[in-house]
């Protein structure tokens, strides 16, 4: 079986850290933070982390929401979802995944768009 | 700024800065950013302090209007330390736009990754220690088995010379407290070998090493079979009456080790014999089938006896534990019985379950789904009628005569010797004793034999070795019988004996009597192998 997105990049300690470094930066984001006024951040965080390692092949702890339910009432627009993925794409480049993975798992997020915004 | 506010800014713990957001030169800043980040030394460009890498995203993030974060490792008092950095575009009072940027100690993240990396390590290491010392306490256990399984065979081989010997004194002249010595000598004789064996069984439970036997049973007899052995030790004058409780309606045979299931009902039974002083106790058996090919059976004993309370019933079916201290001197008992039952049980994957009053009685269920003996057992079983039979030819050996026949033994411990002489005394036999096998093979060479008793642990040469040799030397289809006589009751032994072509096993301590059957048994074969 081919290696997994997931493991060549060293697994949930890789995952956990981009996650963060990807939080930083929506926190940092006056387009972004608002959505995540008075969102418990920790629990988004590991939610995420298990949601992306998944999406990557990694092990199945995700227990969160659907994705629809879980955006649901926040309105997200599309410049706003693109502004995410692109803050992600910036966290991924920085824990050094290369480029063409980085375009693979941005497509994979983007392929999510319809369930995530207008919700 | 007043000179003081110029002082406290110097004081700062964090570094602070404003850069020309198109050349990045430094405009102004406090000591410990240019310290941080060598400016003036080298270059007052910013740019000359970043790799490519963070230059490029320090450049996106001022075209995006981003916050630019960075973390950076500096030698400070020749300690490094972690230095998070941010910076982003804003517009002072003199209305032009700075790159501002701040910085501080922060070694949390290196920190926890330190303390993520030592406890990985730590957590591998215990894991290792943990697998030591789990392999350890295994094999100590083995050892702990092992030394048991050993110990009670040592036991069991001079418990032969002690109830040889009280069989054949008791069958001699003896006056009245000479029987009655006899007698205790027997009896107690026994116990321990019961003793012994309980000790044996679950040191073969625990260490995996039994195995079950499935027969074709009809456990309806098996259970008055249960009843009789159990009731033979109460006299008439007793106040407790015991009796067995059997449906009328047919049970089909079953395919269960009826040696093990005989010895889970005699222990519980006789236990609660044993706890109860007046009144009743009864062993019900019930059926039910489950499905085409299985039956449920329970079997309930039921008692008028002490009873327990419910903290004792928890703990019941740990081995070496009692109803309580005090008990264990008044009732006796090595405390493995109910252990070895649980144990039997779960092997047959059944239960067992306890009800029982503190003074009113107890109760146990014993709860078998045991497969049904399908049709080619059901036939076996009609051969058991054969078995039936061979009790009969049984009966007759006793009136057999086999006085003048030669019997070879091969035996090295002088009171086993005497033993079996003892055993073989009133059939008016010629006995030649071997020492070792290598002696027995020698007479066996130089001349004519009816048959062998064969001790399977002998110096020089074994049993199994000379039993192997004797068959390489018969010719003809000439095949003398070979008892093997043996203190250990493994099937493995009963396997090797059987492997080195011996014909029969005889563990000791033996009967008499039985020895002497299986003997006339054999003899009577016409030299034919089993």
């Amino acid at each position: 079986m081919a290696q997994t997105l997931f493991d060549k990049y060293g697994g949930f300690d890789t995952f956990s850290s981009v996650v963060s470094n990807f939080y930083q930066k929506i926190l940092d984001s006056s387009q972004l933070s608002h959505y995540f006024d008075g969102i418990k951040m920790e629990r988004l965080m590991s939610h995420q982390t298990s949601f992306i390692s998944k999406a990557l092949g990694g092990p199945d702890k995700y227990e969160g929401r659907d994705l629809v339910a879980a955006h649901k009432g926040f309105n997200i627009s599309d410049p706003d979802f693109l502004e995410m993925a692109e803050l992600l794409e910036e966290a991924l480049e920085e824990a050094g995944v290369e480029a063409a993975d980085v375009a693979s798992i941005i497509a994979v997020i983007t392929s999510l768009k319809d369930q995530v915004v207008g919700r | 700024m007043s000179l003081l506010l110029q002082e406290l800014f110097e004081l700062l713990d964090v570094g602070v800065g404003i850069f020309c957001p198109d050349s990045l030169r430094l405009v102004e800043s406090n000591v410990l950013l240019k310290e941080w980040f060598r400016l003036e030394k080298s270059s007052d460009l910013l740019s000359d302090h970043l790799t490519q890498d963070d230059f490029a995203r320090l450049q996106k993030s001022i075209s995006k209007g981003r916050i630019f974060r960075l973390n950076k490792l500096v030698s400070i008092n020749s300690r490094l330390e972690n230095i998070s950095f941010k910076a982003h575009l804003t517009t002072l009072s003199d209305q032009k736009n700075y790159l501002f940027v701040q910085g501080m100690i922060n070694n949390s993240e290196r920190e926890s990754k330190r303390i993520m990396k030592e406890y990985t390590i730590i957590e591998k290491k215990n894991k290792k220690l943990l697998e030591q010392e789990k392999e350890k306490a295994l094999a100590a256990n083995e050892a702990k088995s092992m030394f048991i399984a050993t110990m009670s065979h040592e036991l069991r081989t001079p418990m032969n010379g002690i109830l040889g010997m009280a069989q054949k004194l008791r069958s001699g002249q003896l006056d009245f407290t000479q029987q009655r010595s006899v007698r205790a000598i027997e009896s107690s004789g026994k116990q321990l070998l019961a003793i012994i064996n309980e000790i044996l069984d679950f040191s073969k439970i625990e260490s995996n090493k039994l195995e079950l036997h499935a027969q074709t049973t009809d456990v309806k007899s098996l259970t008055l079979d249960v009843l009789e052995i159990c009731s033979g030790g109460i006299e008439t004058g007793d106040k407790v009456t015991i009796s067995a409780d059997i449906p009328s309606s047919h049970i089909p045979h079953i395919l269960v080790d009826d040696v093990r299931l005989r010895q889970i009902l005699i222990n519980l039974l006789s236990n609660a014999i044993k706890f109860t002083e007046q009144g009743s106790v009864v062993i019900a058996l019930d059926h039910q089938l489950v499905d085409e090919k299985h039956a449920q059976l329970v079997f309930t004993i039921t008692d008028s006896g002490i009873g327990m309370l419910q903290e004792k019933i928890d703990h019941l079916f740990e081995a070496f534990t009692q109803h309580d201290a005090s008990t264990t001197r008044r009732y006796g008992g090595t405390g493995l019985g109910l252990a070895i039952c649980d144990q039997l049980v779960e092997l047959m994957q059944g239960d067992i379950k306890v009800t029982s009053e503190l003074g009113k009685g107890s109760e146990f269920k014993v709860l078998l789904t045991l497969p049904i003996a399908d049709l080619k057992h059901e036939l076996k079983s009609q051969a058991e009628g054969e078995i039936q039979d061979s009790v009969e030819a049984q009966k007759n050996l006793q009136t057999l005569d086999i006085s003048g026949k030669k019997i070879l033994i091969a035996e090295d411990t002088p009171i086993n010797q005497e033993v079996i002489i003892m055993a073989l005394e009133d059939c008016d036999v010629d006995i030649c004793m071997a020492n070792d096998g290598q002696q027995a093979l020698e007479f066996f060479k130089k001349s004519h034999f009816d048959i062998i008793l064969m001790d399977c642990l002998m110096p020089v040469m074994d049993g199994f070795q000379t039993a192997r040799a004797i068959r390489k030397l018969e010719t003809n289809g000439h095949h003398i019988p070979i008892i093997a006589i043996t203190a250990s009751t493994t099937d493995e032994i009963a396997r090797q004996c059987h492997e080195a072509g011996m014909d029969d096993v005889m563990h000791k301590p033996f009967n008499f009597e039985v020895l002497v059957n299986k003997v006339k048994h054999w003899v009577n074969q016409d030299q034919k192998p089993s």
